[in-house]
């Protein structure tokens, strides 16, 4: 297998595991979780499902950790196209990893709140419970924040696979496309609070951008003109 | 007709340091407006300090210009990455371990940046929860308020002493460089020694608005030079060629 095909593919096998394990902490756990505008509702679910709150923050922090390789193994398979761009493709990906990790504190700091450990007897039942949601609302205040990032790295990325030559120029416009997608719903979150879940399911199709690359790396990998083709 | 493409590659290759250097210093500057903006003078104008009732009616009285004050900070945080990477490329031929860690410390104290503007965010969510927060009374409510926004300062705080170590960093690469003037090398660090005072954040303010002031002209002066001259080229790849 040709070098750069290779690295498309691992490229292509790490975004699927961080594909296949995002939704769980992103949406699956706070779905059954989080019972919005009811504090004690959202205390009694946490709590009784303490072990999978515990692996949505685990799987978060894994998560990020699987974008960095996912940059580190990108930069590999593109750093020959442009330096610069790639190297500020990796760039964005660490900021957003380092907001993503620093987030994860808000979860822990609303499963201590609802535990209530003796030190916070001092608070009403009503009260922890409200300071707990008010963490888990920061925490996915902080996933918005980040929407801002998981958008921004897309440009740099979409632009290498226009320029790159082993793969498909429709896919590297709709990674560009994408990354604006990420940055409007972002600041959809900041100012139209109420708007945002309309314009999350009319985004959809641009975030399948996302989608789309990951399965051209991992199934076809890196069209590579051969050494006999390229000669002549 | 290939030769005449060489020649143009060569000319794109030539010109690529002076104009990313002209980038970084756009970068820049956009960082230093909204990152000023929107951490320092939309706080600066609401936030009436020990004073939790005025804050939170300064807030709600002004609720999208407090938003705006963290999109702005936000972007602030977009630019700074962008100008932290670019100036890593550039200084890469004076000491490329020395540029790497830079670039390191950079990002750390982008991301404490980030983090800071996170904190910005708590206050809506209080002041917007409704019925969730009904076991808090008002007052308790508006000095949640104020604690989050008292993190954010601090948080701030931190972010500056880890830019002090970035600027002290880059100015010395700039002494060390043949391509940009060295005074500027000598206010930059001068820059980041100022913003390290935050390191202690007493005496950070104990010593304001004296160490920002001393701070402005290695900052002002690195903008505008990068802007106006970016950097001289012919120099740039001859210590880079002397790296190799």
């Amino acid at each position: 297998m040709h070098p750069t095909d290779k690295a498309a593919r691992v490229a292509g096998a790490v975004y699927l595991s961080l594909v296949l394990t995002a939704p769980f902490s992103l949406l699956y756990v706070p779905g059954k979780l989080i019972v919005r505008g009811n504090a004690a509702a959202t205390a009694d679910n946490i709590l009784a499902h303490e072990t999978l709150f515990r692996l949505a923050i685990l799987a978060d922090l894994v998560g990020q950790v699987i974008f960095i390789c996912l940059a580190i193994a990108l930069y590999r398979l593109l750093s020959g196209v442009n330096k610069t761009w790639a190297g500020l493709m990796v760039a964005f990906v660490l900021a957003s990893a380092a907001v993503g990790f620093f987030n994860t504190l808000n979860d822990i700091a609303a499963l201590i709140l609802f535990r209530g450990a003796d030190f916070l007897a001092v608070f009403d039942k009503p009260q922890r419970d409200a300071l707990g949601m008010l963490f888990i609302r920061l925490h996915s205040q902080g996933i918005f924040i980040d929407e801002m990032f998981w958008g921004l790295w897309l440009f740099p990325f979409g632009l290498l696979v226009f320029r790159s030559g082993f793969l498909p120029r429709f896919i590297g416009v709709w990674l560009m496309i994408n990354c604006f997608g990420y940055v409007v719903l972002s600041i959809t979150a900041l100012f139209f609070p109420a708007c945002y879940e309309a314009a999350f399911r009319m985004a959809q199709p641009v975030l399948f951008g996302e989608l789309a690359i990951m399965l051209w790396l991992l199934i076809k990998g890196a069209k590579v003109p051969s050494a006999a083709a390229a000669a002549s | 007709m290939s030769t005449s493409r060489v020649a143009i590659t060569q000319r794109i290759a030539e010109a690529s340091p002076r104009f990313k250097a002209r980038i970084a210093g756009v970068f820049e500057l956009l960082e230093a407006l909204t990152s000023g903006f929107g951490q320092v003078i939309v706080p600066g104008m609401l936030v009436v300090s020990g004073n939790a009732a005025a804050t939170a009616a300064n807030i709600l009285a002004h609720g999208s210009l407090f938003r705006f004050s963290i999109l702005a900070a936000l972007i602030g945080v977009v630019c700074h990455i962008a100008w932290v990477f670019l100036f890593y490329e550039l200084f890469k031929p004076v000491n490329r371990s020395l540029s790497l860690l830079a670039a390191f410390l950079g990002f750390v104290a982008i991301a404490i940046q980030a983090s800071s503007s996170l904190f910005q965010v708590a206050p809506l969510i209080v002041m917007e929860a409704g019925k969730s927060f009904s076991a808090f009374n008002v007052e308790q409510l508006q000095a949640l308020t104020l604690i989050f926004l008292r993190f954010s300062a601090r948080a701030f705080n931190t972010y500056l002493a880890f830019f002090g170590i970035w600027c002290v960093l880059i100015g010395y690469l700039i002494l060390n460089s043949t391509f940009m003037p060295r005074i500027i090398g000598v206010l930059e660090a001068v820059a980041g020694l100022c913003w390290l005072t935050f390191l202690w954040p007493p005496l950070g303010h104990f010593l304001s608005p004296y160490n920002q002031i001393l701070s402005g002209p290695g900052e002002i002066s690195l903008t505008l030079w990068l802007l106006v001259k970016g950097v001289n080229s012919e120099r740039w790849q001859e210590q880079s060629l002397l790296g190799r």
